[in-house]
């Protein structure tokens, strides 16, 4: 077969196979020996096809390049989908996420033999952490500082707990409106400044600090008047892209010190 | 210039530039407008300037070598892969010589334009390099 043959193989193979999944298409395009590392026969192709598509249901590949020499086609290929499903052992993020790979496919008969694919799969991970960092800077900067609430369930997950050193939880979407709007209430000027974002694989740590006027009731404490200033630390677990837990620290001795109250026993 | 022409300059290239880190015959193999996608990197490098800001692997690997494994060539295009190895002994993007060794796979293609390299585009496997030295790869 010449080497436009197997080009046109190969276009055939990305738009039905990859991009539409129509995994009946793979043993016409694939050789009885086909090998991919543990992965043989057309079967073992259909099988990659389906773990891929699984993690990113709208997958959708685009050839940038391709060239070839004898029996060997060389392409480049850039990816994208949402990652909704796990790949590898990373969780889903809920993120759009694009890549490159480089391939190099050995025909036999008109039909794929084996390929070896190189991809920037560092960037599924960096992207990922990217989200995630995206997402808890929302979860301050537009949630709590501009008081934005129907933001709530894109960030967080149905079932998120947040836990406070004390003990004391706040659970799921109502949970997260409830704390909002006690905030608002005593601080309506209330400010969150990001001082630091890490993230690494599902968890990003977040410092903060906060600077707001104590106009409405605090903790059972009347409004003051007085500006106060605050810093805390969290730590956010992440699940399908969305927050799901939260382990806070914050210091509120010194939030009754800036107020000029003594704080309550216990 | 022919396809074979284009390969045996390619190989030039990887053995004189990327594995020795010599840029003095720059000027026979890569064309004044060279331009190189990094797959990754936020830019592309443009010409001898941005060839020297890549870190040489002569820098944290001095014992390192590169293998070319296959040339596919067509046109005025040339793709190939293979491996990079060595054991890192020197700092790399900031990260303190581990002295493990390890195989580092690329890809790449390139355009060529009257027998120099006119434009390129590679990646690297950095993942599997970084898990080689057992350490936690840099966020973005």
């Amino acid at each position: 077969m010449s080497v436009e043959q197997n080009k046109a193989t190969l276009r055939h193979m990305y738009d039905e196979v990859w991009n539409k999944g129509n995994i009946s298409v793979v043993a016409e395009l694939a050789s009885p020996d086909y090998h991919f590392g543990e992965y043989k026969g057309p079967e073992g192709w259909g099988q990659i096809v389906t773990m891929i598509r699984s993690a990113f249901p709208d997958l959708k590949y685009t050839i940038d390049q391709v060239v070839g020499e004898g029996d060997t086609l060389a392409y480049r290929i850039s990816g994208e989908g949402t990652h909704k499903g796990k790949y590898g052992d990373l969780e889903p993020t809920g993120k759009k996420v694009q890549w490159t790979q480089m391939l190099f496919s050995e025909f036999k008969d008109g039909k794929i033999v084996t390929t070896i694919s190189l991809a920037g799969g560092l960037d599924l991970y960096q992207q990922a952490e990217e989200h995630n960092k995206e997402v808890t800077r929302r979860t301050l900067e537009d949630v709590i500082n501009k008081e934005d609430v129907s933001l709530i369930p894109e960030l967080f997950d149905a079932n998120y707990v947040h836990r406070g050193p004390g003990g004391q939880e706040i659970k799921g979407h109502d949970g997260w409106r409830e704390k909002v709007k006690m905030m608002r209430t005593a601080f309506p000027d209330i400010r969150y400044t990001i001082d630091e974002l890490v993230s690494e694989g599902d968890k990003v740590v977040c410092r903060h600090s906060s600077i707001g006027t104590h106009k409405g009731e605090y903790a059972g404490i009347a409004p003051t008047g007085k500006q106060v200033t605050m810093s805390g630390m969290f730590i956010n677990r992440f699940e399908g892209g969305k927050v799901v837990e939260t382990w806070g620290v914050s210091n509120p001795l010194l939030l009754y010190q800036q107020l000029g109250i003594t704080p309550p026993a216990g | 210039m022919g396809t074979e022409e284009n390969k045996a300059t390619l190989r030039r290239y990887y053995e004189e530039v990327l594995s020795k880190g010599d840029l003095s015959n720059w000027n026979e193999l890569v064309d004044e407008g060279y331009v190189m996608h990094l797959i990754g990197a936020p830019q592309p490098l443009k010409g001898l300037e941005g060839a020297k800001q890549v870190q040489s692997q002569k820098v944290f690997a001095p014992d390192g070598k590169i293998s070319i494994d296959e040339m596919v060539a067509e046109g005025d295009i040339i793709a190939l892969h293979g491996k990079s190895t060595g054991t890192h002994t020197g700092e790399y993007q900031g990260i303190q010589p581990t002295g493990k060794k390890f195989t580092r796979e690329y890809a790449a293609f390139y355009r060529f334009k009257d027998g120099k390299l006119a434009e390129g585009w590679a990646l690297h496997d950095l993942l599997g390099f970084y898990q080689q030295l057992g350490i936690t790869p840099p966020a973005g």
